[in-house]
């Protein structure tokens, strides 16, 4: 009797368990299913909670709940959120952060089966791909506030297609301590950059710290010098469109100029040993001031700094042989775009209006200081830290060379893998230069 | 009091169906259905700029397959990893065993000591060994190098990082392969250990004569789960190397993540997919068959 009576309950339990289970409670429905609704139901004032696309505000009004996809982390949009909270109240944006090493997948999957997020995160590689596959919305009338340098990475047969984000770059952090105690004066070429690490190597100073166990370093290192050298010259303007039309190579075009920037590996800056040391320990030896110099960007300058509250620093530019006011790697931080197949493409599009404008942008920068806006007529005031490199951010020296690579953007992951066999002696520069090119032929073919 | 009816032979057979149908159905959905996907489009140029409109290739995919030498470089890797992972577990394993299975005053402790690292995840063990072998200043043993007036040494050059990985999984796994070796070692009977005593055998005699044919299907158990488990290692090589430098630690399962899911080829990811299943096959068909006479030969 009392077995039975033990069953009984548990299967009580279990159907308990199931009803609820496959019931849909509405806290579930608020969170989460954005996308079921009809266009017309995400615009209408009165909808069921299993609609799921409107959210019964405290003020009592409704608010279309919309998806926002990024690969870098709430903190980074914290300010940009909670200015959108005020400045668009009948829309609710749900922010979702997705890893950066899943989130193509990631986004790919959901916009093949047509839920997708709201807005998206977009790079200029993953844009491209989307554009061409008709998953975003154009965005002309509001591509037109920015400037063509943003735009651009973002446009496809005649259209823009995503919003240019506040801009990232990376250069050379220093140590204006050692600099100054030792009486060494910033480089303006790349030839005094090479004597000034050998000076910082005679006084048993390691010049520059590298974590080169990742593919990165070398990738944005070698490609600021050919940018200096020859992309930013008129001969070398279009390669970056001849490239991605499959009418150039970099086999034969940038030998020459990675071949003198290799003095960064024959003058001992850049060592094998360096292999083992990840970005974190490169950054620890800066941070510690065991090492004179750091390749980074702004989203490094907090750490470093909590790490040596009293370390003085100041970030460089990358140089060319000849005097200018040098190179920075970066772009458009992320490119903000619309589903074309989201059920919310008017709140959504109310989103990036309102991210198009100064306040907005400065709400997007507050979180990202250091980056500068495309939005025209938005500028902002750089921290101290960027000082030496003023003069680079006037003169709009900040490019990413695989940004105009089009589909094969991709590769950049490879010209990095093979600069680190090169460093190693694996291969020479035309085998290494072979191999990115292979690579992304078979991208732009795809 | 009523009489309970005989049951027929085979009669359970129908309540035992029901049992397993779950699991079957679990089975049938999360690993046949997608395999057999993965066959079908190993043969269309499905990729994420093709998702839909797929058509028939052949064998396109296969033969790009053995033409990249990025996918080449993989296979090696993982067989590198996979026999040398499982060699030393398998040989390591075996004499820990025997010599925690005495009677010593610390043995639980010493046991508990070297299964420790097996409990971890090797994501973990990864990013605890990056910092173990940096070759920075904060690395510990070329710190101790360095402390003691000796050359650094860099684990990760393209020579070494394969073998600095497997040393790290060495360290992890010999301890998992010592427990199941202790299992099979407490079921030996002391019977035999005390008619080889009589018959005079020495403790060498003893291991090679009694315990080591006894121990064959805890060996068989180390070596067939070992190698397969090698050739798909995946989350040691990304926390500790991400492949490189270059491409030093690509392994299967890192180049089918990139070129099959990152880089969006989805169809030549399939194809290796189905390549790496026929060569897994064909290693533990052969290693099943090789301990299958070594059981034979025993008995």
């Amino acid at each position: 009797m009392k077995k039975k009576l033990v069953s009984v309950l548990l299967c009580a339990m279990m159907v308990v368990g199931m009803v609820s289970g496959c019931g849909k409670n509405s806290s579930e429905a608020d969170s989460g299913k954005t996308n079921e609704g009809t266009e017309s139901e995400g615009t209408e004032s009165k909808g069921t909670e299993s609609e799921g696309t409107k959210n019964e505000g405290e003020a009592g009004g409704d608010k279309t709940k919309i998806r926002m996809t990024y690969w870098n982390s709430e903190d980074t949009v914290k300010t940009l959120l909670d200015y959108l909270k005020e400045e668009v109240p009948d829309v609710e944006v749900e922010f979702q952060f997705i890893d950066n090493s899943n989130y193509d997948t990631v986004v790919d999957t959901q916009l093949s089966a047509e839920e997708g997020p709201d807005i998206i995160c977009e790079s200029p590689a993953s844009a491209l791909k989307h554009a061409r596959l008709g998953y975003l919305a154009e965005v002309n009338d509001l591509g037109a506030k920015y400037s063509d340098a943003g735009t651009s990475v973002y446009s496809y047969d005649g259209n823009i297609y995503a919003l240019p984000g506040i801009s990232w770059f990376e250069g050379i952090y220093y140590n204006k301590q050692l600099f100054e105690d030792n009486q060494i004066a910033l480089p303006t070429t790349f030839d005094e950059y090479i004597a000034v690490c050998k000076k910082f190597q005679e006084l048993d100073i390691k010049p520059l710290a590298a974590g080169l166990k990742s593919w990165e370093p070398m990738l944005k290192n070698s490609m600021a010098f050919v940018t200096a050298e020859y992309l930013s010259t008129d001969e070398g303007k279009s390669f970056g469109e001849d490239y991605r039309n499959g009418e150039a190579t970099l086999d034969g075009t940038w030998n020459s100029y990675l071949e003198k920037w290799s003095e960064m590996i024959s003058e001992g800056i850049y060592t094998t040993d360096m292999t083992g040391t990840d970005h974190d320990q490169a950054l620890e030896e800066f941070a510690t001031g065991k090492a004179a110099m750091f390749c980074s960007g702004p989203w490094d300058l907090e750490t470093i700094t909590s790490k040596n509250p009293d370390l003085k620093i100041d970030m460089m530019p990358f140089n060319g042989t000849k005097a200018s006011d040098g190179w920075l790697i970066g772009g458009p931080g992320c490119g903000i775009a619309i589903n074309e197949s989201s059920k919310n493409k008017e709140a959504a599009k109310k989103v990036l209006e309102a991210i198009s404008t100064v306040e907005g942008q400065k709400a997007f920068w507050q979180d990202n200081q250091g980056g500068s806006s495309y939005l025209d007529g938005a500028e902002f005031e750089l921290p101290e830290a960027y000082t030496s490199v003023a003069k680079t951010l006037a003169a709009g020296n900040v490019y990413c060379p695989w940004n105009e690579w089009g589909g094969a953007a991709g590769a950049h992951e490879k010209y990095g893998i093979e600069m680190q066999s090169y460093l190693l002696g694996q291969q020479d520069i035309s085998q290494t230069l072979q191999n990115v090119d292979a690579e992304v032929k078979e991208l732009l073919e795809k | 009091m009523t009489k309970k009816r005989k049951l027929r032979p085979g009669e359970l057979g129908k309540y035992f169906m029901i049992f397993i149908l779950p699991a079957l159905v679990i089975y049938l959905i999360f690993s046949i259905a997608p395999f057999l996907y993965t066959i079908f489009y190993s043969f269309t140029d499905y990729t994420d700029m093709n998702p839909v409109n797929l058509h028939f290739v052949g064998l396109k995919n296969y033969f790009k397959v053995f033409e990249t030498p990025l996918m080449l470089t993989a296979i090696e890797n993982s067989v590198i990893y996979a026999i040398l992972l499982t060699g030393f577990q398998t040989v390591l394993g075996l004499p820990l065993a025997v010599i925690l299975n005495k009677k010593l005053k610390t043995r639980n402790l010493l046991r508990a000591v070297f299964f420790f690292p097996a409990v971890f995840s090797s994501l973990i063990i990864g990013y605890l060994w990056n910092f173990i072998m940096s070759s920075s200043d904060f690395g510990l043993i070329n710190n101790l190098l360095h402390q003691l007036g000796m050359d650094t040494v860099n684990f990760f050059t393209s020579d070494n990082a394969l073998y600095s990985v497997v040393l790290t999984q060495i360290w992890q796994w010999t301890g998992w392969g010592m427990v199941i070796y202790l299992a099979n070692l407490q079921s030996i009977s002391p019977d035999l250990y005390e008619a080889a005593d009589i018959d005079g055998a020495t403790g060498i005699q003893k291991f090679f004569r009694v315990t080591l044919p006894l121990m064959c299907p805890s060996v068989k158990i180390i070596v067939v789960t070992g190698l397969i488990g090698g050739m798909k290692v995946f989350d040691i090589i990304y926390s500790m190397t991400s492949g490189g430098p270059g491409d030093a630690t690509q392994t299967v399962m890192m180049v089918m993540m990139k070129k099959g899911i990152s880089d969006g080829f989805y169809s030549t990811g399939s194809a290796f997919g189905v390549c790496f299943f026929v060569i897994v096959l064909l290693i533990s068909a052969v290693v099943t068959k090789l301990m299958g006479k070594w059981s034979e030969a025993i008995q």
